[in-house]
């Protein structure tokens, strides 16, 4: 009997944050963009900075520089729009009660 | 033949807000929930002194008959630098007179977008949404958010007990419901 390894095709984004390069998958990411104004309002979830406006939507910025290269960066070159989806176990609110994983999209600075 | 139904255009939404300022930032409150805007001045002669324990944002109340009206400060609230407060929004249907620095304008929202759920600490009872007036982007504030019941408690528990509870004056702007 032979075992036969499938590899599938995967594309990555590559990026650079200080002197370290990172993949991405492709998958995961809807789009690169040119870094824009960073809204900022009170609020204690640590490591998000603010929200930019992308299209009329709103957008949280999280920066995760320091988390992958110990180190806070201060220049950007572009931002990375990852397709997360938070709260996998939140309850909804719409007011049903049932919990819901909610799309939502995060942002990566690099 | 029949002809197809006209698609239904369903009138865009929009909410009166005022946008105020607290500390250099811009806050957004729905104005059916200021039920009045009083100067600080007008309020002082009303207002006693309260301190609950781990209670920072509440320096003051003012007695109305049965009520209490606690004043938040909102610099405190949000933790931003501490500001010279000047005007306080009687928030309807809360025991919240809400102390900031000043209302930037009126104007209207016509889109609400929930917060994004990385939010995920105090700030999702703090704000009902943000919006994106004029290419800035505005929270808007959940006139409940300022005080939960269990900081209520802990006020109503620091309360000293009035013999004589006096109405105070009747100066300032009352808003329409």
């Amino acid at each position: 009997m032979t075992a036969s390894l499938e590899l599938e095709l995967q594309s990555f984004v590559l990026l650079r944050l200080g002197e370290r390069r990172f993949a991405v998958s492709a998958r995961q990411i809807a789009e690169l963009v040119a870094p824009s104004r960073v809204f900022r309002f009170p609020h204690h979830t640590p490591k998000i900075e603010g929200v930019i406006l992308r299209r009329g939507r709103i957008v949280p910025v999280c920066d995760v520089s320091e988390a992958l290269t110990g180190k806070r960066l201060t220049s950007r070159r572009f931002y990375l729009i990852a397709v997360r989806r938070y709260g996998a176990h939140q309850r909804g609110d719409d007011g049903r009660g049932g919990s819901r994983r909610a799309p939502c999209r995060g942002l990566v600075i690099a | 033949m029949r002809l197809a139904a006209p698609a239904k255009t369903s009138p865009v939404r929009t909410e009166q807000i005022i946008l105020f300022r607290v500390s250099g930032q811009v806050f957004a409150v729905s104005s059916a929930s200021v039920q009045e805007v009083r100067s600080v001045d007008s309020l002082s002669g009303s207002a006693t002194k309260i301190e609950a324990p781990g209670l920072r944002k509440v320096r003051q109340v003012v007695r109305r008959g049965e009520r209490s009206l606690f004043i938040v400060n909102a610099a405190a609230h949000f933790n931003l630098p501490a500001s010279s407060g000047t005007l306080v929004f009687v928030l309807r249907k809360t025991r919240t007179g809400l102390l900031i620095d000043g209302i930037e304008k009126m104007t209207s929202m016509t889109r609400l977008q929930a917060l994004p759920l990385c939010f995920c600490h105090e700030e999702r009872q703090w704000y009902r949404g943000l919006t994106a007036l004029d290419q800035n982007v505005v929270p808007v504030v959940h006139p409940e958010g300022f005080l939960s019941p269990e900081e209520l408690a802990l006020l109503d528990a620091a309360l000293e007990p009035v013999e004589n509870p006096a109405e105070e004056g009747a100066e300032g702007t009352e808003l329409a419901q």
